[in-house]
Formats: structure tokens, sequence, C-alpha cells
């Protein structure tokens, strides 16, 4: 299991530094738990090279009424250097901005966000628009970025971002999961024809199976092994 | 500590201790780990340039220098 928990841990800090995950195979003997701290280690020394930087287009943004900041962000700031910005807004701001951009560009700038630096804005912000912009991210097939978000967004609005999600999609989420906790009450709300299908696609008996049931409670481990 | 861990410390900006599990790869592997980690941050610094350079084509000329000072200076 630690194998794969590693492996996984490798695709993320990849899509952190925006590298093919092969490049750093060599990490793979690194356990799962250091691979995370690196990750935080990379990520922050990333984030720190802009931050006055961002923090001025900030305090510019809140000079502006938010109908333009909105404009002026999705014509020009483009996702990347938007989500650096909203990382270090006044989060009462920066939802009110994220009401008046389109739900397509939020998605794309969630691709660059780091979720624990952004959790009192998704607090503030429409679970219809949450729910939107996850089903996005799902039909563009970045489980990775869904994954990262399910554990600020919580089970609730996890749950209607997958409504219709195939066994196959969750399962692939929950093993990208980086606070795994909210696994069982998301299972717990599932209906069993989706159970059903997640069991489907664990029934190779192998390490993915084995890290998802690992983390799961035994109630959870029952429910699957009985629709398997 | 190796040198390799020391320079890939440098460039992460934290002390080589913090990197300790990294202890076991060798000056090779660490070096192309430390290239990866420029390229990335290079990367993102071009895009963060170009996008800051679009936006700033937003602002009227006379507000320019007033942003650009806002935003430390620029570049």
């Amino acid at each position: 299991m630690t194998a794969l928990t590693s492996a996984l841990e490798i695709t993320k800090l990849a899509h952190e530094m925006h590298v093919d995950e092969a490049e750093l195979a060599f990490l793979a003997t690194t356990s799962p738990d250091d691979l995370r701290d690196l990750r935080g280690v990379v990520s922050h020394a990333m984030f720190s090279r802009h931050e006055s930087r961002v923090k001025g287009l900030a305090a510019v943004s809140k000079k502006l009424p938010a109908a333009v900041t909105a404009k002026i962000t999705e014509i020009a700031m483009g996702p990347m250097l938007s989500a650096r910005v909203a990382a270090v807004m006044d989060p009462t701001d920066a939802a009110k901005l994220a009401g008046h951009l389109k739900p397509a560009f939020l998605a794309d700038l969630s691709v660059h966000l780091d979720p624990s630096r952004v959790g009192a804005i998704i607090a503030k912000l429409d679970r219809s628009l949450l729910v939107d912009v996850g089903r996005r991210l799902l039909a563009d097939g970045h489980v990775l970025t869904l994954a990262r978000f399910t554990g600020v967004v919580g089970p609730e609005t996890s749950l209607q971002v997958m409504d219709g999600a195939s066994g196959a999609e969750i399962l692939q989420v929950a093993l990208f999961l980086d606070d795994t906790s909210v696994l069982d009450p998301i299972l717990a709300g599932l209906p069993d024809e989706t159970v059903s299908e997640i069991a489907a696609a664990t029934a190779d008996p192998g390490e993915a199976a084995e890290a998802l049931l690992a983390t799961l409670s035994e109630d959870s481990r029952a429910r699957i092994a009985s629709l398997a | 500590m190796t040198e390799g861990l020391d320079r890939l410390a440098a460039t992460l900006g934290v002390p080589a201790t913090r990197l300790a599990p990294l202890a076991a790869y060798d000056d090779q592997q660490l070096d192309r780990f430390d290239e990866l980690v420029h390229g990335a941050m290079t990367a993102e610094d071009k895009a963060f340039d170009a996008s800051l350079d679009e936006a700033l084509k937003l602002v009227p000329k006379m507000l320019r220098g007033v942003v650009q000072k806002m935003l430390g200076g620029a570049r």
C-alpha cells in the first residue's frame, strides 16, 4: 500500500511542479508522509516568490468594483495569477469577486489553487457555484484537483458534485484525497448502485482497493463487501 | 548532508535539515530534482510576468505608475 500511496503523492508533487511524474519516479522509495511534506515545502517556495506583488495586486483589486476586477481577472490575469491573488485576498472580497467570474474560469483557476489557503473563501461561496465548478473539474478529468478540494468543501457539497459520477471516477478521487476522513460520510451518502460500482472498480485485489479500504470505517467496508 | 541537498535546500529556501528524508538520494538525483524545481519556478515566473503585463495593459496609462508602485515596483 505504501508504494501506491507514495506513487499518488508523487503525482501530486508533479502537479505542483508542472512536470511529468516520470521525472520524479526516483522518489518512489520516499515515504508518503515525507513526500507530502516535500510537496508543502515546494508549494510554499513557489508561492512565496511572488507574494509581495500578489499582495499588491490584491490591494489594487480592493480599490476597484468587483465587476471591473472580474473583467480584468478573466481577460488579462488568467487562471494561474488569479489563483495566487485569490489566496491572499480578504475572503469576503474574494467571495464577492468569485460571484462575478464565470464557473468555467473558476474551474481553470481551481487547478492552480492551494485549497489549504482558501478555506475561508470557499466557506463564503454558494454551494450551487461550488457544485457547478466541481462538476466541471470532474468532467475535465481533474480528479486530483477535485480530491484536494473535497476535504475543504465538505461531504454534502462533494456528494452533489459526484452525483452521477461513475464508481471508477469516485475511486480515483478517493485515492487522491489529502483528508481521508471525509470518505466515510461521502460513501454513506452514495446510493447502493454507485457503491456497487466502486466495489466493482476495486474488485481487482490490488493496492488501490487495499488503500481505499484501509481508510474506511468498518461499516463502510462491510457495505462495500455486501455490494461487491 | 550532501552538497546536492544543500543546493536544493537553498533553492527551496529551507534549511537542509528540513529535507533530511531526501538524504538517501545521491547528488545526481538531487541536482536533477533541483533543476526541475528551478524549471518550475522559471516557468511560473514567465507566466506570472506575462499575466501581470496583460493586466497592467488594462490600467489607464496615467494610473499605471501608481499601480506598479503598489505592486512593489513590478519589474
